[in-house]
């Protein structure tokens, strides 16, 4: 019986470490790889978003973790293949837009993961084991907004971490 | 030939489970995984249905009536479109694979590219020529110092931007401030407009980011390739230069269309394995919905065939089960209908013979109830009746005999349903009946009635028989049909009889003798008295009137016992024990020694007239010391009891009895005695008799055992036993 692909990429996942920088707990995702599809739409000028969701939990032992908080971030790569060059939107800080000529930096700004800010401190509770559980919809083409559109493309687990709260 | 009914749908059923499997993986891919589930499921609906079939068929469980036929006609129907749907479905697969080889050929891919870069390139040469153009505006000094000075250099600014307009042959020049505000607009044909178009997004990171870029773009019905570049004043950002130039008419619509195209293409190029699949999946769609369709249809007219059918297997059940009210409703006009009202004018008929049937049925219930009726009154009749009753066949079979028959006859063994009666020859005291039969037989006589006198162990027994012959009455010739039998046993009665005859006469006699013996005794006395001194010789006188005295007292004692015989009281029951009794009799005969009396040790009430009970004991003991004058044998004298008796007991080791009077000792004149009249116990035996009891001789010498045995009244019952 063939089983969906997704189920055997736990042993797979990236890691994603936290540093803590003031009053903030950054998130960095490492070991990460874009998928090879992903950079060939790209280049073919099909736009791709990714859209990441790194939620933390409070890690109860016999019990289901308690939720503490949840962000998402869309990055969306439009690319223009006549005067070759990417669009890069970011979607969470609104309408700010740049282009680029380099397929790389396009890559690159589609994994913001890096010591990304995730939440305040103040919101975590001492010598706690925190978990991290990072989600990435990987959407190519243009985005369909309609509201059935979540029910048929879902989020996959790429990367997975934890710490404590000294 | 049942196995390879079953191999169908099983066969169905893996296969139906082997594309699933295939089909399976594709649930992952977006593309298809809302046509896989939808496939899944219907060829799980389909497997299911195909393996409940299965199963059913290999369970071997009776099956409702056109079930099997309903099933063999929905997996027939869907078997025989699967095979063209399977056809089709790999045929268009085929083409599409082609049709995608065809249609991603490599001609097509390099095309595809050329076009792509003959874009590129023409716009390339666009952007390039623009961008110098910017460079070059932007770096014009005296520009930058008269939009420095804004607004005080608006016209000076204005007129320097339509000289660099005109020289670098540009459509428009705009340039905007910091803050995005339209500062001039310069065109080379027409008005500006009042109100200005919004920054584009170009042109905000050519004002925030300081980048230099270019863009293809449709303004106002113009194909134009517009420029963006930062102006700076003193290594400061200070406004946006946004330049306009006119392209040929089509280049910037055809360069979006070959990139749109070019998009197009590469995305189908990549998702050419899922656009087979989705192909795939929806040919299997249209194929499985036919079959599910089909085999919905196929259900629906094999339902409406075998309904008739069902209904038939139905009707058929319930009558067997005995329900003869079964109507199918009217069919079609077709064989099946015909057959439905075939059945039901059977059914109808069936119902009508049943009807008649119950009728007969319930007569010859009735007749047999009175049959048995009758059978169960003759047999209760004849099972009380006193006389013993034998009906035979006329053959001489025994049809019928009931209890007192077998108990007159002393043989209840022998008397078995259907024996001959010839076969009682074995026994000889049965004889009599034999004979009876044969006489009645060879008299053929309708009535015939004999006495007979039989022996039955020691006793004489007088046996009534009468004959009747039986006749068929529903016969035309009345033939005859058997005989029956009765047969009383009469002895008592002819005792009875005797007795009753012989006690008349006994009166009679003992009135007519008894009368003159009184004045004989009394005139032998006087004699005696008067004339003994004047006779001649005194002895011959004296023994001559002793004579007649004697003679005399002997004739008035036997005329007193013939009247005791022939007129003996009715007993005057009244309560007494047993220990009284024997009292009476110890102190009668306390001068015997060789009298023993043995006292019961627990009281024994008797209900009998003490007297009368007295007169038989004193019988019984008067005869025991007689017998034993000569040896002086001891007499015993006791008492026993059992729950229906009381049994006084008298033994002697006298002469005893002759074994030839033994029998007959109980009736009248028989006596050991030489002076005895023979009544005593006659007389004894009627007391008893008289008490409901009896009197018996157990052991007729050595010893010598008589036995009055008188009934356990109720209210003795307490006696422990």
């Amino acid at each position: 019986m063939l089983l969906p692909a997704h189920l055997f990429a736990a042993a797979n996942l990236a890691k994603l470490t936290t540093t803590s920088e003031q009053e903030l707990i950054t998130v960095t995702l490492k070991e990460f790889t874009i998928p090879e599809d992903v950079r060939l739409a790209l280049q073919e000028g099909t736009p791709v978003s990714f859209t990441w969701s790194v939620s933390i939990e409070q890690v109860n032992p016999y019990w289901i973790n308690e939720p503490i908080g949840e962000i998402i971030v869309t990055r969306e790569v439009i690319p223009n293949l006549i005067s070759k060059s990417w669009m890069l939107i970011d979607s969470a800080t609104g309408s700010i837009t740049r282009n680029t000529s380099s397929l790389n930096t396009a890559l690159n700004f589609l994994t913001p993961l890096n010591n990304f800010p995730l939440l305040d401190r103040a919101l975590l509770s001492e010598s706690e084991h925190y978990a991290l559980n990072c989600k990435l919809l990987i959407f190519k083409g243009e985005r369909d907004e309609s509201w059935w559109s979540a029910y048929f493309h879902f989020a996959k687990t790429v990367a997975q971490g934890s710490f404590q709260q000294p | 030939m049942k196995l390879m009914a079953r191999i169908p749908p099983l066969a169905l059923t893996l296969t139906l489970w082997g594309v699933t499997g295939i089909v399976w993986g594709d649930i992952t891919v977006p593309e298809t995984s809302l046509i896989a589930l939808i496939n899944i499921g219907i060829m799980g609906i389909l497997s299911l249905f195909f393996l409940l079939y299965s199963v059913r068929s290999l369970q071997n469980k009776p099956m409702r009536a056109g079930s099997p036929l309903r099933s063999k006609l929905v997996i027939a129907f869907m078997g025989i479109l699967l095979l063209p749907t399977m056809i089709i479905q790999t045929s268009s697969h085929q083409v599409v694979e082609k049709g995608l080889n065809i249609w991603f050929d490599v001609r097509v891919d390099k095309v595809m590219d050329q076009a792509l870069h003959l874009a590129q390139g023409f716009y390339s040469r666009v952007d390039h020529e623009l961008k110098q153009g910017l460079i070059s505006v932007t770096s014009d000094q005296v520009l930058l110092n008269r939009f420095s000075m804004m607004p005080e250099q608006f016209s000076p600014l204005h007129l320097r931007l339509s000289e660099l307009m005109q020289q670098h042959n540009w459509q428009s020049i705009r340039i905007y401030d910091l803050n995005e505000h339209l500062v001039a607009n310069v065109r080379m044909t027409g008005l500006a407009e009042l109100t200005p178009p919004p920054l584009s997004e170009q042109a905000k990171l050519a004002l925030k980011i300081g980048h230099t870029s270019t863009e293809l773009a449709v303004i106002d019905g113009s194909e134009m390739a517009v420029g963006y570049a930062p102006l700076r004043y003193n290594q400061k950002i200070i406004g946006v230069l946004q330049a306009e130039i006119t392209l040929p008419e089509g280049i910037v619509n055809d360069a979006k269309n070959i990139e749109d195209n070019y998009r197009s293409y590469r995305e189908l190029e990549r998702n050419r394995q899922a656009i087979g699949s989705l192909f795939t999946h929806i040919m299997l769609f249209i194929t499985l919905s036919i079959v599910l369709i089909a085999g919905l249809i196929a259900i629906f007219f094999s339902r409406k065939l075998t309904a008739p059918i069902d209904q038939l297997a139905s009707a058929v059940h319930r009558i067997t089960e005995g329900d003869l009210n079964v109507i199918i409703p009217a069919s079609p006009q077709d064989e099946l209908g015909a057959l439905v009202e075939s059945f039901n004018q059977m059914a109808t008929r069936l119902k009508q013979n049943m009807q008649a049937l119950d009728i007969a049925q319930d007569h010859l219930k009735q007749s047999l109830n009175d049959s048995q009726q009758r059978q169960y009154i003759l047999e209760r009749l004849l099972a009380n009746m006193q006389s013993g009753a034998l009906l035979l066949s006329d053959q001489g079979h025994i049809r019928l005999v009931n209890q007192a028959f077998q108990q007159l006859s002393s043989n209840h063994d022998d008397w078995v349903i259907g024996n001959d009666i010839h076969n009682l020859k074995q026994h000889p005291q049965l004889n009599f009946i034999l004979k009876f039969f044969d006489e009645m037989k060879d008299q053929q006589t309708q009535y015939l009635q004999q006495e007979v006198e039989i022996m039955m162990g020691k006793k004489s027994q007088i046996m009534l028989l009468r004959g009747t012959c039986l006749h068929d009455q529903h016969t035309p010739l009345s033939k005859l049909s058997g005989y029956l039998i009765l047969m009383d046993n009469i002895t008592d009665l002819a005792e009875a009889q005797r007795h009753k005859a012989w006690s008349e006469v006994a009166q009679r006699l003992a009135h007519e003798i008894k009368n003159p013996l009184t004045p004989i005794k009394l005139a032998a006395e006087r004699l005696q008295r008067r004339f003994r001194t004047q006779v001649d010789d005194q002895k011959v006188f004296d023994h001559c009137t002793h004579a007649i005295i004697n003679q005399t007292d002997r004739l008035q004692r036997l005329v007193g016992d013939f009247s005791s015989l022939a007129r003996i009281p009715k007993p005057r029951m009244d309560n007494c024990t047993v220990a009284a009794i024997f009292t009476s009799m110890q102190e009668l005969y306390e001068t015997y020694s060789r009298v023993h009396i043995d006292f019961p040790e627990h009281e024994l009430p008797l209900y009998c007239d003490f007297d009368q009970i007295r007169q038989i004991i004193i019988n019984l003991m008067n005869n025991a010391l007689a017998a034993t004058e000569e040896n002086l044998a001891p007499i015993n004298l006791y008492a026993t009891f059992n729950h229906h008796s009381i049994n006084l007991h008298i033994l002697d080791e006298g002469d005893g009895i002759p074994e030839t009077l033994a029998g007959k000792i109980f009736e009248a004149y028989i006596s050991t005695k030489a002076d005895g009249s023979g009544l005593g116990l006659a007389i004894a035996k009627r007391i008893a008799e008289d008490h409901q009891g009896q009197l018996q001789l157990l052991s007729h010498a050595k010893p010598t055992h008589f036995c009055l045995s008188l009934p356990m009244q109720t209210q003795q019952m307490e006696i422990p036993l």
